[in-house]
């Protein structure tokens, strides 16, 4: 039962794919009669055949159920950690909030100046959420029709895009800022990760809300610095949008950054 | 008759004691399964064409099996396993698809 071999790859596949083994093995001298040991051997390699699908199936069955099961535990450990993450973020917030209170009535018999002092340290170090006069920046991925020879990975908005913004507001006198309300402090990096900027080492999605706290006129101050013409020049060369405007009333929140592990009374600060 | 039986016997072994297959042989078992369904449909249709034989059922199997390991290891190493094994279990449903027919075209004469 010998076929003809096509020259071509294929063919010649299909034929050896399809040769009867036992009619071939009728073919070849020799003896074929079947001894005992061999019908052995052939009903044990039976039972291995069948014991291999029944592992494969059962292998399979049982696998995947419990790998999806696992992902969904662990989906819902995310999701549990995250809300209980933010529960512990608005009492922490809330908490502070509660000692600056009793900050200021406990500092009230040192003087009008330390608690100005103290309370402009709060501002500083984003400890307290502000609410009042600012601006606000937007700043967004360009979007077609992107400008001549400008690619759409050119026209993201970068890190140093945004701390070039961020630099320009503080420059032009603002008191707080904060990003997609994540308040920014003096420890607080802006940077990129992969494709996305980080703040205070957590992602940001776009639109970019840059929200500052300052002066009245903070927009038309931040119109006149160096990063104002940056911001421009991007917009020209990159097609990545910006847009300031003044705002009569913002809100930044405090800071949910760790505060820092050390710290040390300064000499004399006793009072 | 007797390999129906043996055939029975594994399947039900398998079930009920159902082995933890070690990780290593993850590549190694689909093909090894795809390899016994080929020699079963071979050897039924022997059986129906009336020239069965213990000998080279043992034999096809065992070697079709080690050089299908064979190869899918060597993928492995040549970082083309995943395709390997793909073209492996192609090879051998066609060989089951060939028995299929043949035993179709006996018991059915079509």
């Amino acid at each position: 039962m010998s076929r003809p071999l096509g020259d071509n790859l294929l063919d010649r596949l299909i034929a050896e794919a399809q040769a009867d083994d036992y009619a071939l093995a009728l073919e070849q001298p020799g003896p074929t009669s079947t001894r005992q040991g061999r019908r052995v051997a052939g009903v044990v390699l039976f039972a291995v055949i069948g014991l291999l699908l029944a592992v494969s199936f059962v292998q399979t069955q049982t696998v995947q159920p419990a790998a999806a099961q696992r992902r969904e535990a662990l989906v819902s450990r995310i999701e549990a950690a995250t809300i209980a993450a933010q529960e512990a973020g608005a009492t922490a917030t809330s908490l502070r909030l509660t000692v600056s209170e009793l900050q200021i009535l406990a500092t009230r018999g040192l003087g009008e100046q330390f608690g100005d002092e103290l309370r402009a340290l709060e501002v500083a170090s984003g400890f307290v959420g502000l609410e009042g006069p600012g601006a606000v920046l937007v700043m967004q991925d360009g979007t077609a029709p992107l400008p001549k020879g400008v690619s759409a990975d050119e026209a993201r908005v970068l890190d140093i895009d945004m701390q070039a913004g961020v630099n320009g507001l503080w420059e032009a006198g603002a008191q707080a800022i904060a990003i997609n309300d994540i308040r920014l402090t003096s420890l607080t990096a802006i940077r990129t990760a992969g494709e996305a900027i980080l703040v205070d080492f957590r992602p940001l999605e776009p639109p970019y809300r840059v929200v500052a706290i300052g002066p009245k006129d903070l927009a038309k101050r931040f119109a006149r610095t160096q990063a104002s013409d940056d911001l421009d020049q991007l917009r020209r060369d990159y097609g990545i949008q910006s847009e300031v405007a003044a705002a009569d009333v913002v809100a930044v929140p405090a800071s949910t950054a760790n505060l820092p592990t050390k710290a040390e009374v300064v000499k004399g600060g006793g009072r | 008759m007797i390999a129906l039986i043996g055939l029975i016997v594994g399947i039900v072994l398998g079930v009920v004691l159902s082995p933890d297959v070690p990780t290593w042989m993850d590549a190694y078992l689909p093909v090894a399964v795809i390899a016994g369904l080929d020699a079963v449909s071979g050897a039924l249709r022997s059986m129906l064409d009336g020239n069965f034989s213990d000998k080279v059922f043992v034999v096809s199997f065992l070697g079709n099996v080690a050089v299908a390991s064979v190869l899918v290891w060597l993928g492995d190493q040549l970082g083309v396993g995943a395709q390997m094994s793909t073209g492996v279990v192609v090879v051998l449903a066609m060989r089951i698809f060939a028995n299929a027919a043949a035993i179709r075209r006996k018991v059915f004469k079509a």
